[in-house]
């Protein structure tokens, strides 16, 4: 079995820069927490401050790190718990490179945004916010799994707060929901986690972990790949656990569901590519059927719902679901265009979706509803604000040169050539992995479709015809602010949908080289053919003489 | 006798301030509000108290037990750990209490005095080394608190409380004293090592009898930390005890409780004739565990009052460090050689700190006599009074066991050490401790709703203030924050105590059984360091 290289340490550092790029986020909220809460602007002041210096940080760390290399890099590695042996392990790769800058670079965009958004109690916004922010980035760059997962639960306590406190009417159900949901599944994997901690003879450690885990039987693999993946789906969310994300989408507010669509449900396909898969490949391989029926459920199910709401917030969240879906078909394809795919689709979604919930948040600000009903017409009284809304739509569906479409190409890519490829008819479960494939592939593409189905008549419904509402003759336009949000985020989804080589070179390399140990153990248990068809050719490149003498 | 006075120089400090309270409050000729000078008074004290048994931890050679007073009490760093604990929570109790007791009239000296002896008792309790001093101490905080829950004069609620709690309190005490009764008739002896000297050898037809003794001194301690089925007590007493009272039942008693039975199991009860009984007993403390918590959740989730919710959640409490105390005993022989844990002396900190905080807060609502600890009530708190609403809602979080708080890491180090046991063997349980953690979690939140999210009525609420309580507050958060984000150090503060009694009971038994020539000398490593336990059971034969 080939190691996993990719989960080695490729390079330490003497200046702990992922530590403090992981801290500084805290740092500022201490900061927040000493400043009076009748002072909203200085609040202000520091949350965009703080997240500016973090958006520094991230970015000399994108300075600094090798896209060419494969393995972690500038890891730190501390002891933390040294009675449970548990350490104080970040380092990034190409994996969470992109996510990173992602999180880095909306959270700024969330802080201007929320100036109008968020009315009261900044103080504890701001604190909310960048202990969230810290979460994140800590949950992308930890590989111990318990610092993984402090910094996963970490998300959940501000999220809960961000959504209780300053979101819709129905905002403590849905909030509660929110923590009740996510917490249930990682509680599970936390079980996992020590578990296989046990096993591997007392070590949190990701890449000693990955070495014990083909040492279990197929029933322990198989129920600890089951609450890994639990954890990560009610995260993403994959129907059927999506249940909590339309409520907590609609009813927070602006900054939360931003955060939430843009970062958090791309924490659950990242735990899966980093944690879940890698530690059980061959369960993975024995799963992937469900995974991919679940994935294209989501899909179709997301863009059905989507097309029914009535509430344009509601709308996008359900679209979440159908997008998402996409990202995780690619993930269980688990070849190298598909990943790719995968990884750049989510960064795709984490700015389309993120704009198109900037967008709904200026719609409500001004009229404090969000019924596709009460509006109608209004691109006669906002021309710039439904420039930038079709815009942002294009992106979303998927339109060639905008981001969705790369992101969306290379899965379809990848799965069609897994599908095409697969040349057995039925492995030892009865299944054959190459209908599975195609058919659900083919499915999927049916949710581009529908994709553009309800995004374009929503976008119908809200900006063209007459305007039938008196109010909404006095809306007026975007203020400068609010285009230079969406502007940036713009620039992003025009520059991924040109020019996507720079883009998919960050997490090239990572994803070579966890694709070279990973797919054959997950190709052996899932479509055993495939497997030595694949191996064949792999020695054949390696040894070129030994093709031409068998 | 000197030395033996230094060996419990942190009981002493607590008894001290006990007496001086009782005896110079009576010449005090102020009115009630100047009596709130006891409170930082006893506060000082308390942390003297930790101090001593802080200076005695770096400075004695307490990794063995080292007996006084002809082998009645000890000091080792296990009970030096849990005096500290328990002067931690009488330190708390202290700073929370005066303007509270202002409020609701009851501002009296002896109340600190009581604070004080009930705080006595539970150190005592933890260092006792036999059956008679095990019994006093718990008699004298057990009467204490029962005091003390009555104290609110005035109030119907608060003295049927006490009642209550005195009567089946009192029943329990019975209990422990019959149950130890059958073995001073096994022993012959009180002490806690003559009798694991006797129990070392099988003694004929005592399985019976032990298992009666072992039943009755459990019920006695499953009574006194609340654990289902013996939980009835506690939602009335919780909820009519004054509020920083119910925080120290919630903490002191609880620690007391869990401390005195650990040593008594291990340090008297571990001998080989208990072979028999031992290998029930860890299926038997798992199945009291997973009823105790999924009682308490469930019913917790029906309260209305955040004390009688609190009350419910100190009985799941009970139960998930029961469930923690089977990583203790699941070892037959219990002779030490398992690689010990310090999950129940950890987990204690962080459960004792999060019930400190969350009624120091709930201490601040009440005003004229009147509680005001409904839910509905909370509405607008961490607006009004934002100390209060935050160290509430943490504690609430902590309680819940999310990470970054100590509750986590608490119940971490807890289910790791359960999953340890027999190769994964109480998976199950832990899986039950888990999806009652979820379940919790929603009363919990429930709490920090009413705090933070519901809409505030018309009419502003006044919060009571005063600097002691915000130092109560701030103390107990920046514990559960501080402790949180890095634990290790108060781990191995945990895994050092126990290593004492687990190294203690197994040196004792390596003697007296000479298992094999040289025992002392294999046994003595094990008692400097804890580590070097698993390699020395290796070359065990």
């Amino acid at each position: 079995m080939m190691t996993q290289d990719w989960l080695q340490v490729a390079s330490t550092s003497g200046f702990p820069l992922l530590t403090l790029l992981t801290l500084l986020p805290t740092a500022f909220a201490v900061m927040a927490l000493l400043i009076p809460g009748d002072q909203p602007w200085a609040h202000k002041a520091l949350g965009l401050c703080g997240s500016v210096a973090v958006l520094v940080v991230a970015l000399a760390t994108f300075g600094v790190v090798d896209t060419s290399l494969v393995g972690l890099q500038r890891v730190d590695d501390f002891s933390w718990i040294s009675a449970l042996n548990a350490r104080w392990t970040l380092g990034i790769d190409g994996l969470s490179l992109p996510y990173v800058l992602l999180t880095a670079g909306l959270t700024p965009l969330v802080f201007i945004g929320a100036w109008s958004a968020i009315e009261v109690r900044w103080k504890e916004f701001t604190i909310a916010m960048l202990v969230l922010e810290t979460g994140m980035l800590g949950s992308l760059l930890a590989t111990d799994l318990l610092a993984f997962y402090v910094f996963w639960e970490v998300m959940l306590v501000p999220m809960y707060l961000i959504i209780g406190i300053w979101g819709g009417k129905d905002r403590i159900y849905a909030t509660v929901k929110f923590f009740i949901y996510t917490m249930f599944g990682s509680l599970l994997m936390l079980v996992a986690i020590l578990y296989l901690y046990h096993k591997g003879g007392g070590t949190f450690a990701l890449h000693d972990l990955v070495a014990v885990t083909a040492k279990l039987s197929d029933k322990e693999q198989a129920w600890l790949f089951g609450a890994f993946a639990l954890a990560f789906l009610i995260k993403v969310p994959v129907f059927p656990f999506h249940t909590w994300l339309p409520d907590a989408h609609t009813e927070a507010p602006t900054p939360g569901s931003v955060i939430l669509a843009g970062v958090m449900l791309k924490l659950g396909t990242y735990g899966l590519l980093r944690f879940a898969v890698p530690l059980f490949p061959s369960a993975m391989g024995r799963f992937s059927w469900v995974l991919v029926t679940l994935a294209v459920i989501g899909i179709v199910f997301g863009a059905m719902m989507a097309y029914v709401q009535t509430d344009v917030k509601r709308l996008v969240a359900y679209s979440s679901v159908s997008h998402l879906g996409f990202v995780v078909l690619g993930i269980t394809i688990f070849n190298e265009e598909a990943l790719q795919g995968a990884i750049l689709q989510g960064v795709n979604h984490g700015i389309s979706t993120g704009a198109l919930f900037i967008l709904v948040g200026y719609l409500y600000e001004r009229r404090h509803t969000r019924e596709i009903s009460e509006f109608g017409g209004i691109a006669k009284r906002m021309p710039v604000y439904a420039a930038f809304f079709v815009f942002v739509t294009m992106s979303s569906i998927a339109l060639p040169l905008t981001n969705g479409f790369v992101g969306e190409f290379l899965i379809f890519a990848g799965a069609f050539k897994e599908g095409i490829q697969s040349k057995i008819l039925f492995n030892a479960t009865g299944m054959s992995w190459r209908m599975v494939v195609l058919i659900g592939t083919g499915i999927a593409t049916l949710g581009i479709v529908l994709g553009a189905v309800y995004m374009l008549s929503m976008v119908r419904r809200v900006f063209f015809g007459e305007i039938t509402k008196p109010e909404n003759l006095r809306l007026h336009d975007l203020t400068l602010r609010e285009r230079l949000i969406v502007g940036i985020l713009c620039v992003f989804m025009v520059w991924i949908g040109v020019k996507p080589a720079g883009w998919l070179k960050l997490s090239e390399t990572t994803v070579h080289a966890m694709v070279a140990p990973i797919r054959p153990q997950i190709l052996q248990v899932r479509a055993p053919a495939d497997y030595d068809r694949e191996m064949k050719a792999a020695l054949r490149a390696a040894h070129p003489m030994a093709a031409v003498t068998p | 006798m000197l030395h033996d006075l230094a060996l419990v120089a942190p009981q002493l400090i607590l008894l001290f301030a006990a007496l001086f309270t009782l005896v110079v409050d009576p010449f005090l000729h102020t009115n009630t509000d100047a009596r709130r000078f006891w409170g930082w008074f006893g506060a000082a004290f308390a942390a003297l108290a930790i101090v001593a048994a802080a200076l005695l931890w770096k400075f004695g050679p307490f990794e063995m037990q080292t007996p006084a007073f002809a082998h009645h009490i000890s000091a080792s760093r296990y009970s030096l750990f849990f005096v500290a604990l328990v002067s931690l929570c009488s330190l708390v109790t202290h700073l929370a209490s005066p303007r509270y007791l202002v409020e609701q009239g009851a501002s009296y000296g002896e109340y600190y005095a009581l604070v004080h002896f009930a705080t006595f008792g539970m150190a005592c309790m933890v260092a006792a080394e036999s059956i008679i001093t095990l019994f006093m101490a718990l008699e004298i905080m057990s009467m204490s608190v029962y005091v003390l829950v009555a104290f609110k004069r005035g109030s119907v609620a608060s003295v049927e409380a006490g009642m209550k709690y005195f009567i089946m309190g009192s029943v329990a005490s019975a209990l422990l004293l019959y149950g130890t009764a059958f073995v001073y008739g096994l022993a012959g002896s009180t002490n806690y090592i003559d009798i694991g000297r006797t129990l070392a050898k099988p003694i004929a037809g005592g399985d019976l009898w032990l298992g009666l003794a072992m039943m009755l001194v459990g019920a006695a301690f499953l009574f006194k930390v609340a654990a289902a089925p013996f939980h009835m007590w506690a939602p009335d007493a919780y909820e009519g005890a004054p509020t920083p009272i119910t925080g120290l039942m919630a903490s002191g008693v609880k620690v007391a409780g869990f401390a005195a039975l650990l040593k008594f199991v291990y340090a008297g009860m571990a001998g080989p004739a208990m072979a028999a009984m031992h290998q029930h007993l860890p299926h038997i403390l798992a199945t009291v565990a997973v009823l105790s918590m999924t009682v308490g959740n469930l019913l917790a989730l029906t309260q209305r009052s955040v004390k009688r919710t609190l009350a419910y959640s100190s009985v799941a409490h009970a139960g998930y460090i029961l469930l923690g105390c089977v990583a203790y005993v699941a070892d037959p022989t219990l002779a030490g050689y398992q690689q010990p844990s310090g999950a129940v002396p950890f987990y204690l900190v962080g459960y004792a700190l999060a019930s400190l905080a969350a009624f120091a807060a709930l201490a601040s609502v009440g005003k004229n006599g009147e509680e005001l600890t409904g839910e509905g009530q909370l509405i607008g708190m961490g607006r009004r009074h934002p100390l209060a609403g935050a160290v509430l809602g943490l504690a609430m979080i902590s309680l819940a066991g999310v990470p970054p708080t100590l509750g986590f890491f608490g119940k971490l180090q807890l289910v790791r050490d359960v999953l340890g046991v027999d190769g994964g063997k109480y998976l199950p349980h832990v899986v039950i401790l888990v999806l009652n953690s979820v379940v919790s979690a929603y009363y919990y939140l429930r709490v920090t709703v009413y705090v933070y999210m519901r809409p505030e009525g018309r009419l502003p609420r006044e919060y009571v203030r005063e600097s002691s309580l915000d130092w109560a507050m701030g103390l107990t958060a920046a514990g559960l924050l501080v402790v949180g984000a890095l634990p290790g150090r108060a781990m191995n503060l945990g895994l050092a105590s126990v290593a004492t009694i687990r190294t203690a009971t197994a040196t004792s038994h390596l003697a007296y059984e000479r298992l094999a020539p040289g025992a002392q000398k294999t046994a003595a490593p094990l008692a400097v360091a804890p580590a070097d336990a698993a390699a020395a059971q290796a070359k065990a034969p």
